[in-house]
């Protein structure tokens, strides 16, 4: 590496540092810091979203798979599809006007305190071991490429996403990812023009692909570890599910959009459009790799170096420093949402309602600062320990494996079924738990899952991509029986906890009837006024915007490009501002971090 | 029809024992309908699925014999 790398390197993190600690002052209170006060639109929650799948593992594992199977690498991207509606129209609303703040909280809720503290322990194990994983496969990484400590390079990376997050919260969080989700989407197709310039074109790369590696599927039922069949249960319904309905991080992101439909579009444009381009960022290094050893530019690589083999032979200085970058970025846009995470669920569901409930915000949020550089330091203890005991870090793939079905079945039966009760949540949890572990020991349970996919591997590594549907199955059949049988009925109040009409959940949202006329936005000057969260508008302004007092309406910048970064929600207190002009508590203006020299922009909400 | 294109099959008929009740559901606590500005959920979910039927198929049934 030379000195423009060095550069490259050290200015990348440097910006992201500065750009990250440039949003602090939106994080005023624990809302804020863990929500971003509902107030980004739809593209950037979106890219933030996309930033968070992608790891720094996640091009070195899909060059890998890309390099041995060809375009069928993209097949564990593309299969989101399948559960959206389910998401989109079942849970995200529920998430959204219920006013929940965490999975644990969630199912306090709907289940009861106990559900809730069995919840928030499996959470906090998870997300901070994981924390830790994305640290060790950091280092590990970049040492490959530049020869220094593992811990080192983890250090450095949590010190710097510590510290934003830390300071920043969630708006620090959704603005960086926004850069980091360009580098690492931008820096897969830099890789891919500059391969077709070495090879000598498209036409020289696409006759090195075999006719199989242009297919978009792999086979079926085999190999074991890449059979469809398998991808398509772990990957497209487990590992889905999982991720939009059980992810803190990526629920966390959806309760800083600023409405439900840009909630509905970011999800959208995630699916459609960010994750088919993610899916070839990551994986072209792989596909190139058949066409570099044909021009004679690449020995046959082992498959797991085969994003850092091609990585060498293209980059010249400068686009080297410029892809290690991309790295370290598609590390840190996951870990700062993980770090985030397990701050809201520690202050959420363990600090506030347990150990300080009457303290006021401001407390909180400095306990969240806290909780947010405890979570770092947690994770990057660690890497020494992942790295010296590496069945320490197999344990916490199994747990994760072990957890993840159960707890999918009883997200999905909880918010589907009405007569899903506290008592099977709980059989559900420990039943299924359960069953997976008796997976490890007694393979052949599995046997009637898999389609005919060979085992691939004994006790814990038998099965390995069929162990998911096994699980969902097991876990789900228990649930169902385990409720069946539980005469006690539901003593919770459940409404807006379980799908319901759409006009219920806005009801109860909003507090009153919600005002659904059609409305077109206006842009008016502000009259800042000293009345705390007052709102105003003249009523022409207030008919064209069909709002009436008493409606949500969202006060924003009229520049689309700051993403909604200086905007917030407010209710309509009467009609009697002048023509054009819109009174705003100067307590709002300071909120919602807006100019009164410039004109504002009202929506209604609801 | 070969090894992988019985993947694609596999995934767009059972993916859809998946998507389809989600889209009703949707229907049903009308989250969309089909009256006209109502629509946009059900047609973004529809482009969605063709989408990926258009890049998916195009690589399983066209592109191998290129």
């Amino acid at each position: 590496m030379n000195a423009l790398d060095t550069a490259i390197i050290a200015g990348y993190f440097v910006f992201i540092l500065g750009f990250g600690g440039m949003f602090a002052k939106y994080a005023t209170t624990t809302r804020d810091f863990f929500f971003a006060g509902r107030r980004f639109s739809w593209w950037l929650i979106a890219l933030s979203c996309v930033s968070m799948v992608v790891g720094s593992y996640s091009f070195v594992k899909y060059s890998a798979v890309a390099y041995e199977y060809g375009f069928s690498s993209t097949q564990t991207y593309l299969n989101d599809w399948m559960l959206l509606p389910l998401w989109l129209f079942g849970w995200f609303p529920i998430v959204y006007y219920s006013r929940i703040q965490s999975i644990p909280e969630y199912m306090a809720l709907r289940f009861g305190p106990r559900t809730r503290a069995v919840m928030t322990g499996l959470l906090l194990l998870y997300m901070v071991g994981y924390i830790g994983i994305n640290f060790f496969t950091m280092g590990i990484a970049i040492h490959a490429l530049i020869p220094w400590s593992v811990f080192g390079w983890a250090a450095v990376t949590a010190l710097v996403t510590a510290l934003y997050v830390s300071f920043g919260g969630q708006p620090s969080v959704i603005m960086t990812d926004l850069a980091q989700g360009i580098l690492l989407i931008f820096a897969g197709f830099v890789l891919f023009f500059l391969g077709l310039d070495a090879v000598g074109g498209f036409a020289p790369f696409w006759d090195a692909l075999p006719a199989d590696h242009r297919a978009a599927f792999s086979p079926l039922t085999h190999p074991p570890d890449f059979a469809a069949a398998g991808i398509f249960w772990q990957d497209g319904i487990a590992n889905t599910a999982a991720f939009y309905f059980l992810n803190q991080g990526f629920i966390m992101r959806f309760l800083s959009v600023r409405s439900e439909g840009d909630g509905r579009r970011a999800v959208f444009a995630v699916a459609l459009v960010l994750m088919p381009l993610v899916a070839f960022s990551v994986s072209s290094a792989g596909w190139l790799a058949a066409g570099l050893e044909r021009a004679g530019l690449l020995d046959h690589p082992d498959p797991r170096d085969v994003f850092i083999r091609v990585t060498e032979v293209l980059c010249r200085p400068g686009v080297f420093g410029f892809v290690i970058a991309a790295l370290i970025a598609a590390l840190m846009s996951s870990v700062d949402a993980l770090i985030n995470a397990v701050s809201a669920i520690f202050v959420n569901d363990v600090w506030r309602p347990y150990v300080r409930p009457d303290a006021p915000d401001r407390h909180h949020l400095i306990v969240a600062r806290w909780a947010s550089l405890a979570a770092s330091g947690l994770g990057l203890a660690l890497v020494p320990v992942y790295s010296g005991f590496r069945s320490i870090y197999t344990a916490h793939a199994t747990f994760t494996a072990a957890i993840t079905p159960p707890l999918v079945s009883v997200i999905l039966l909880g918010f589907l079924w009405r007569r899903f009760t506290a008592r099977a949540a709980v059989c559900t949890m420990i039943g299924g738990s359960l069953a997976i572990v008796l997976s490890f020991f007694v393979p052949e349970v599995i046997a009637p899952f898999a389609h005919g996919i060979a085992p691939g591997g004994t006790y814990g590594h038998a099965y390995m991509f069929m162990r998911a549907l096994y699980g969902l199955v097991a876990s789900t059949g228990i649930g169902v029986v385990a409720a069946l049988l539980d005469r006690s009925s539901p003593a919770l109040d459940l409404r807006g906890l379980v799908v319901a009409d759409r006009l219920a959940l806005l009801r109860r949202f909003k507090g009153s009837e919600p005002d659904l006329r059609p409305g077109r936005p206006v842009t008016v000057a502000a009259v800042p006024v000293d009345r705390p969260g007052w709102v105003a508008l003249s009523p022409a302004d207030a008919e064209r915007l069909a709002a009436r007092p008493g409606d949500h309406l969202y006060l924003s910048d009229t520049r689309w490009w700051l993403g909604g970064l200086r905007s917030a929600h407010a209710v309509l207190g009467d009609v009697t501002a002048r023509p054009a002009h819109v009174e705003v508590g100067r307590d709002l203006l300071a909120q919602a971090g807006l100019d009164p020299r410039r004109p504002v922009r009202v929506t209604k909400v609801l | 029809m070969t090894d992988s294109q019985a993947s694609f099959w596999y995934q767009y008929l059972l993916g859809l024992a998946f998507f389809l009740p989600g889209l009703y559901l949707g229907y049903r606590v009308r989250a969309w309908s089909f009256r006209k500005g109502e629509r946009g959920p059900l047609i973004l979910l529809l482009l969605l699925v063709t989408g990926y039927l258009a890049i998916q198929g195009f690589l399983e049934f066209v592109a191998p014999s290129l």
